[in-house]
């Protein structure tokens, strides 16, 4: 197998007193989806807070193409190639969408190209070319999950980070985030996806990771975790 | 007619000095729209400012209307450097340590001032001082404030295109809006809150520096101006920089028709009325929205 794009290694995070995560493990290979799955507060955004540098982990090393970022403030991490959707779209409500793209292409790397990354961006989602004048707070869910992806997208990012990207959504509409989702992952972006949707989520995984209470107590194949006895107790109610 | 006149001349006379406030208010405005905090040395910056282009003047004869520039620099680097080794390490502590930092450092400036060049009132002395453009037989307006009215518009628009159109700009108000989604852009937080507080206190030492022809300097002159300041920023909703600048006109006219009126000494009682009325009738301000 290749080396990996990503790996965690016994990754403990905490916030204060309380320890959100127990000696994480776990890898990313170029090319992959990978899904988190885990119950309310199990640790699953810490766990990318971690990797994007906004949470400092207490003990173990981040290491994104073989050199450790967890030492590393979190701009220069999407300098390196990782970008973080985070949970709750987390826009910039009061600039229109063109604007919340454009800061997406703020780093250094990315911010020649802006224009032409702009323009690929567009033409994914055509539903924002036609909103590009509108704030970005007066946007649908499902328009707003869009423009958080495509800003993401605008650092052109090796991996992309993505925190529940179907929550809040109708189903059409979430069928409709995976697709996206699958079409990023087909392009040659490495994604990690953190989901409660598991069957969604597995479905277009290569691999999946199952935390609970801040440890990874399960992993595989998406196939075999969607079959497992398990994982189809506890968060498909089978 | 008469009576017409004298208010006409009054509230020109107001769109002149607001114009100076609103650079002012915007500086304050873009500060607290990055930081979430109130810089309540903001006047003392502007004092400061203003002894940069007297010391321009008096030291190397230069006219206070190239001087300001020299103002605004190192105002610049006075507020970056004080945003980096003062104002950084305690982000994050409590608004209360904030706000006694600001204001302790005010009181630093204006006293440290006082101690290199005393208590004494200055004045200089330009030949344009007399000048008046006259407008018909009854309007006149002060050639000095008219050249200051000038460049402070050019330079507020310059601000205004700066903060909406520039990527630094951008990331500027990409703070004010969502302060933890921003890093995640690549957006280096701290380095642009530094420069924003040093661009923010800059656009005050240009007031200043705009000021000197037409206003006594001494140590405290700056103190009225934090009032001001913040008054606007209040009006202009909070952060945003437009609508601060369209509270430092307001405020300008308002001060001026009260003093014509009711004398000069109940100028600074209505600012208060009004911040008052603003902060309790609506604290999201008048002249803009929540948000750079
Ligand atoms: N800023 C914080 N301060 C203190 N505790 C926190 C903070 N953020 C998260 N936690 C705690 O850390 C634990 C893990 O939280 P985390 O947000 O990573 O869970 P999660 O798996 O993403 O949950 P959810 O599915 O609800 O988003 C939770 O118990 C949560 O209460
Ligand atoms: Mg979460």
């Amino acid at each position: 197998m290749t080396a990996p794009l990503l790996t965690t290694d016994g990754v403990s995070a905490t916030y204060g007193d309380f320890q959100a995560l127990f000696d994480i493990t776990l890898q990313v290979h170029p090319g992959e989806i990978v899904t988190l799955i885990g119950a309310n507060g199990a640790g699953k955004t810490t766990t990318l807070r971690v990797i994007s540098g906004l949470v400092r982990p207490k003990s173990g090393t981040v290491c994104f193409l073989g050199e450790d970022i967890s030492k590393i403030p979190p701009d220069e991490i999407v300098e390196r190639g990782v970008s973080h959707v985070p949970e709750a779209r987390q826009l910039f409500p009061y600039m229109s969408v063109e604007e919340n793209l454009a800061l997406g292409a703020y780093i250094g790397r990315a911010r020649p190209k802006l224009k032409e990354t702009m323009d690929e961006q567009f033409d994914f989602f055509p539903r924002l070319k036609e909103r590009r004048k509108q704030l970005a707070g007066t946007l649908s869910g499902g328009e707003q999950q869009m423009v958080a992806i495509a800003r993401a997208l605008m650092a052109q990012p090796k991996l992309l980070l993505l925190d529940e990207p179907s929550l809040g959504l109708a189903p059409k509409v979430v069928e409709e985030v995976f697709e996206k989702i699958r079409q990023v992952g087909n392009s040659g972006v490495t994604v990690l996806l953190v989901e409660q949707n598991v069957v969604d989520g597995l479905s277009i995984s290569d691999r999946g990771y199952v935390v609970e209470n801040g440890v990874i107590t399960l992993q595989g194949k998406a196939k075999e975790l969607l079959a497992n006895e398990h994982v189809r107790a506890a968060y498909l109610g089978l | 007619m008469e009576r017409f006149f004298s208010a006409l001349q009054a509230i020109l006379n107001g769109v002149l000095t607001g114009s100076l406030y609103a650079l002012i208010g915007m500086g304050m405005a873009l500060i607290f729209g990055v930081m979430r905090i109130v810089n309540f040395a903001h006047g003392a910056f502007m004092m400061v400012g203003m002894y940069v282009t007297y010391l321009l003047f008096q030291g190397a004869g230069l006219n206070p209307y190239f001087g300001f520039i020299g103002s605004a620099m190192f105002l610049f680097l006075l507020g970056y450097l004080f945003y980096r080794g003062l104002l950084k390490p305690i982000r994050g502590r409590s608004d209360f340590m904030q706000i006694l930092l600001t204001l302790g450092f005010g009181l630093i400036l204006t006293d440290g001032i006082q101690l290199l060049f005393g208590a004494d009132y200055h004045q200089i002395n330009l030949p344009l001082l007399g000048k008046n453009l006259r407008l018909g037989s009854q309007i006149s307006l002060n050639a000095p404030w008219l050249i200051s009215f000038g460049i402070a518009l050019m330079l507020g628009a310059l601000l205004y295109f700066f903060v909406m159109h520039t990527m630094l700009g951008r990331a500027a108000r990409a703070i004010a809006q969502n302060r933890y989604a921003a890093p995640l852009m690549g957006i280096n937080v701290d380095r642009v809150q530094a420069l924003s507080f040093g661009i923010g206190v800059a656009a005050a030492g240009v007031a200043g520096g705009l000021l000197l022809p037409v206003f006594y300097l001494y140590p405290t002159v700056g103190d009225q101006f934090t009032l001001k300041a913040f008054v606007m920023v209040v009006l202009g909703g909070m952060g945003s920089i437009q609508g601060a600048a369209m509270a430092g006109l307001v405020l300008g006219v308002v001060e001026n028709l009260t003093s014509l009126y009711w004398g000069n000494e109940w100028a600074l009682a209505v600012d208060f009325v009004i911040f008052l009325s603003v902060l309790s009738l609506r604290p999201s301000g008048i002249f803009g929205s929540q948000r750079v």
